[in-house]
């Protein structure tokens, strides 16, 4: 094991570098989660009509998810209804926007719907306050702060990392743990980010997260995606009817009172229960299913080889 | 036919009232966020490098889920999201602030004599 490379260093870089470098940063942070709520002010109350388009894609799937819970007859009334509405496009928010959509995508396009304008708008805002402080700051520091170490790391790295932690120092033995300013930078970059939600709370606008750190390198693929980032309704909703349409519908209270019975004992397991005045519909088909299937049975013990 | 007690009880974990889920969420973070700057803290003033740093933050992060699992055993009673979902979600965050409270005390402490 090589002998760990000890140096000593100024305690004047501790008090001049280390920790402003660590307060700017909180405090520029603190100072980006204010501008951005100025800036993007109280949030603006969504439109109806797109609000009723997402939730009528929502009551489909609950329909589907939750259709146990009630008899079928309200399963029905409520499947006709909904597939007559997605056909029918009563939800979707611009029945006529057939005229000016893409030719590609097959979508409204985004600078006439308004709404979509204001989100993006928003979300560029946001990318660029997020952005500048970023750039000044590194510039900050690779003005002042250059050519000389800040800290050792206290876990190794690959010599690969030498050019990118150690930018202004051109010694070639140096461990890679001795880093520059730079390095001390990044490091606060990520690790501030629980600080943040410590002291601003939740939803703060300055802490970074992997996506953002994503979205920097390739900002302008992400740019040329967002128009036609919008889901588009009217195929989801015939997706939905069709799932609806498929969906069979099992009803958790169908025998309930047989399960009633069984559970304190009274009746045995085996016997098949005589239908009730209460469950005339349901248990109608249990009855019919069985006589169905006697009768296939039969058939097929009797022909046996011919049904093939 | 026979779906019976255990299906609708699955179907119940996703019913919970989402804003208890978000705060005990909330909670959570808080917690995770100030153990990971102490433990950071704690292993800087130690002077541990290298693996045993990381092993540091493994044994002490096990410490915390073991207490967290011990504070809530069934997640379905006190409005969580189960326990995975507890242990692994803040584990990437929290070693990031462990690394930078790790290299700062280290520093601090080793480097400027």
């Amino acid at each position: 094991m090589k002998d760990p490379q000890q140096m000593y260093l100024d305690p004047a870089i501790r008090d001049w570098v280390l920790i402003p470098i660590m307060l700017v940063m909180v405090l520029v942070g603190v100072l980006r989660h204010r501008i951005t709520l100025m800036l993007t002010g109280t949030p603006k109350k969504p439109q109806i009509k797109a609000i009723r388009e997402s939730k009528a894609l929502l009551r489909g799937m609950r329909l589907r998810t939750f259709g146990r819970y009630v008899p079928l007859h309200a399963f029905d009334s409520r499947k006709e209804y909904l597939t007559k509405a997605y056909d029918e496009d009563t939800y979707l928010k611009n029945p006529d926007a057939k005229d000016n959509t893409n030719a590609l995508t097959g979508q409204p396009n985004p600078m006439t719907d308004p709404e979509m304008m204001e989100g993006m708008m928003d979300g560029m805002k946001k990318q660029l306050v997020n952005m500048v402080p970023q750039m000044l700051i590194m510039g900050w520091i690779n003005f002042f702060f250059q050519g000389f170490i800040v800290i050792k790391l206290p876990f190794p790295l690959t010599p690969r990392f030498k050019s990118m932690l150690q930018s202004g120092i051109d010694t070639k033995d140096m461990d890679v743990t001795w880093v520059s300013s730079l390095s001390w930078y990044f490091l606060n970059l990520f690790g501030l980010g629980s600080v943040f939600s410590l002291i601003l709370g939740n939803n703060n606008a300055a802490g970074v997260d992997m996506n953002a750190m994503g979205g920097m390198p390739g900002m302008m693929p992400g740019m040329g995606m967002q128009p036609g980032q919008g889901p588009e309704f009217k195929k989801l909703f015939l997706a939905e009817k069709e799932n609806i349409l498929i969906t069979p519908h099992v009803w958790d209270l169908e025998d309930i009172e047989v399960r009633l019975l069984k559970k304190y004992g009274k009746r045995s397991a085996i016997t098949k229960p005589n239908p009730t005045a209460h469950t005339s519909t349901t248990s109608n088909k249990p009855k019919k299913e069985v006589s169905m299937k006697e009768k296939i049975k039969a058939a097929q013990k009797s022909n046996g080889s011919k049904r093939r | 036919m026979n779906q019976g007690q255990p299906n609708q009880q699955d179907q119940e974990a996703h019913q919970y009232v989402q804003q208890h889920v978000m705060y005990n969420g909330m909670q959570l973070q808080y917690i995770r966020s100030c153990f990971a700057a102490i433990a950071g803290s704690a292993a800087g003033i130690l002077g541990l490098t290298n693996w045993s740093g990381f092993l540091f933050y493994g044994v002490s992060w096990s410490v915390l889920s073991a207490l967290l699992l011990l504070k809530a055993p069934s997640p379905s009673k006190h409005f969580m999201a189960g326990w995975q979902d507890m242990v692994v979600n803040g584990a990437m965050n929290g070693l990031l602030s462990y690394i930078l409270f790790h290299t700062l005390l280290y520093g601090l402490v080793h480097l400027y004599q």
